[in-house]
């Protein structure tokens, strides 16, 4: 029996297993684009960084859009399952009756019961037993953090929110933006194309960028980044858009956070105040924490706290749930 | 504390595996339905009833009362769902965020077309063809905006509500306008109104849908699944943005030429073409050509082009406002 637990991202996913396994591997799946391409890569199939690096010659997929399996194309399903089989591969599946494999996946907390029902079906007979869930849920399992506390997991395709009020989380008590790590870059490649025509770079760069220098508030350094223009290698200073890029987030951010304060009961909502973690890859922008606590300050102040390694909280409390789960739970989650 | 919530949380996917509907609210915010508004409900299925039973040619609605027929499909279509869903939690304010935001791609439905000429004035004025020329008016201003335009048809052809929608959701449109002429009685009536989804606690709108609906080409078991969609349906409150957007754009436009244009307003009812589509969908009935003054003023180019302008400002005003909702700003 090997228990896994699976933050299936929009840009990257992660796996934490029960044999103390854990990966992360970039969402992109791609098949040759043609006879030729296959011939070049000698492989039928490109996972990950794998599929990322060579994507000139692939027909890549990313199939997960905002969290969640995009929907009415066959080809993103079937990339879909080839992730997870590829996860499933990494930390040691056998894929067969032998070593069956409960696995916990965790989705965007606004994801709706039909999208869970899609999840569902697009992973039949790659995992044998499957529990969906939300993804901040999850986190908060991981880290124990049960009660009177609220997460945030700002990951690529959505940022989530949970107040965890000692029970399982109605829709009341969370909510996802689609305000994450993507619409920072798309923004950011806007600012700098707006400002640098001549400039050469993909989305895939500014990602790297983004996830190497990316700040709100006051710059302790310039932000300088070499591109090509005109063929000539050329750095370029980003500090600006960068900056500007990375504090989009922070309004809807911070009215979400507020708007789900007044839901919490009265005499607990100083608890929850002081009790606010920063997960997923966002929590990393360095100066977020504590611009948040600056714009708690107008509800009487509160604490942040920012995992600093969070790329694993949320496929590590898909594997605690996946472990707590007794066998009469997993017999009814067959799928 | 971990045993509950993960014993709840084993349940949770068990009620989604077995195709539970999703539980409304937690207890203690949950709301008595006054059983007067969950009656409102099973208007969707009497509205789809008289679209089933089908209307020979295209009578006006009658003005009070819905057709005798409503009652023997009342019993018979409302699914199980029907009666349980709790109408406030259906109709609580989503979280735009959670949504399908960017507006690129507009699918524009000019109703009607073929050998199903819609509506038709006295002199003979026919409803498919002025809803194909103002959706392609509308089409050419959009396109100008910036938008990515799919018409479901582009000249005087036959095609079925299904089709429509099927088209729509294949070619993944971020939002679905279509376009209708309003045919009321008495025949000084006339105004202005929009539609999106949802259950109609009105026979004039139950009425208006089943003539919008007809040839549908639905059967009553695919109505049952449609029906069910609804009820996880997300879209509502976008659907019913787009309405307002698009009402108040053309009733501003049109009172510029006509102070007097009665505002009908923003209404629900259960258009099969709204069902079955997968983004947030409106049928605009942007004129009445059962109105002698109205068909006149349809004749003229320059006020199909008006009615045009207002469809075009009223979707770029609500893909404004979806941008500023996403950014926060």
């Amino acid at each position: 029996m090997l228990s896994v637990g699976i933050d299936l991202g929009t840009s990257r996913s992660a796996i934490s297993s029960s044999n103390g396994e854990q990966f992360v591997v970039d969402s992109f799946v791609g098949w040759p684009a043609d006879l030729v391409a296959r011939k070049v890569l000698q492989k039928d199939l490109l996972v990950g960084r794998d599929a990322l690096d060579n994507r000139t010659m692939l027909e890549l997929h990313r199939p997960l859009e905002r969290g969640l399996l995009k929907e009415g194309s066959d080809r993103d399903v079937e990339a879909a399952r080839e992730l997870l089989r590829h996860l499933l591969s990494l930390v040691g599946a056998k894929g067969n009756k032998a070593q069956p494999v409960r696995a916990v996946v965790g989705v965007p907390a606004a994801a709706l019961r039909t999208n869970k029902q899609y999840l569902r079906t697009a992973l039949k007979g790659v995992v044998d037993s499957l529990m969906i869930v939300s993804e901040p849920f999850a986190v908060a399992y991981g880290l124990n953090a049960l009660l009177h506390t609220m997460i945030i997991d700002i990951g690529a395709g959505t940022t989530d929110f949970v107040v965890m009020k000692g029970r399982y989380p109605t829709e009341d008590d969370q909510r996802s933006l689609t305000i994450a790590g993507d619409s920072i870059d798309t923004y950011l490649q806007k600012l700098i194309q707006a400002k640098y025509p001549d400039a050469g770079f993909t989305i895939f760069m500014v990602r790297e960028w983004k996830e190497k220098h990316s700040f709100v508030g006051e710059p302790t350094d310039r932000v300088v980044v070499t591109v090509p223009m005109s063929g000539v290698p050329t750095q370029i200073d980003i500090t600006d858009e960068m900056r500007a890029a990375c504090e989009s987030i922070v309004a809807p951010i911070v009215e979400t956070m507020l708007d789900l304060l007044p839901h919490v009961e009265p005499e607990f909502q100083e608890r929850v105040r002081k009790n606010i973690i920063l997960a997923g890859g966002g929590g990393l922008i360095r100066n977020l924490g504590p611009t948040l606590e600056r714009a708690l300050e107008k509800v009487g102040g509160g604490k942040i706290r920012v995992i600093e390694a969070p790329v694993f909280c949320g496929s590590d409390g898909g594997l605690a749930l996946a472990k707590d789960a007794q066998d009469s739970d997993w017999d009814r989650l067959v799928n | 504390m971990k045993a509950r919530i993960l014993s709840d949380a084993v349940g949770d996917n068990v009620d989604t595996i077995t195709g539970a509907l999703p539980k409304p609210l937690r207890h203690e915010h949950r709301r008595r339905v006054p059983r007067g508004s969950r009656l409102g409900l099973l208007a969707i299925p009497v509205g789809i009833g008289i679209a089933l039973l089908g209307m020979p040619g295209r009578p006006l609605p009658p003005p009070t009362t819905a057709p005798p027929a409503v009652s023997i499909v009342t019993g018979a279509a409302p699914t199980a769902a029907a009666a349980t869903v709790d109408r406030h939690a259906l109709s609580r304010p989503v979280d735009p965020g959670v949504l399908e935001l960017g507006v690129r791609r507009v699918i524009l439905d000019a109703g009607h077309g073929g050998d199903n000429h819609g509506t038709a004035s006295a002199t003979g004025l026919q409803e498919k063809t002025l809803t194909l020329d103002i959706a392609l008016r509308t089409r050419d201003l959009i396109v100008m905006k910036g938008f990515d335009v799919v018409m479901t048809r582009t000249e005087d052809a036959a095609v079925s509500l299904q089709e429509r929608a099927t088209l729509a959701n294949g070619r993944h449109g971020d939002i679905f306008v279509s376009i209708h002429l309003n045919a009321l009685r008495p025949a000084a009536a006339r105004g202005i109104e929009t539609y999106y989804l949802g259950p109609s606690d009105s026979p004039e709108h139950d009425a208006i849908a089943a003539v919008e609906n007809e040839e549908s080409g639905y059967s009553l078991s695919d109505m049952r699944t449609l029906l069910d969609k609804i009820y996880a349906d997300a879209r509502r409150d976008e659907s019913r943005r787009l309405a307002t957007a698009v009402q108040q754009a053309l009733i501003h436009r049109v009172r510029q030429i006509d102070p007097d244009m009665a505002n009908r307003g923003v209404k629900m009812a259960p258009f099969v073409v709204l069902i079955a589509t997968d983004m947030p969908a409106i049928l605009a009935e942007v004129s009445c050509l059962s109105n002698a003054d109205e068909a006149d003023r349809l004749k003229t180019p320059g006020y199909r082009q008006t009615l045009a302008e207002a469809l075009a400002s009223g979707i770029q005003a609500f893909a404004g406002a979806e941008r500023t909702q996403a950014s926060g700003s």
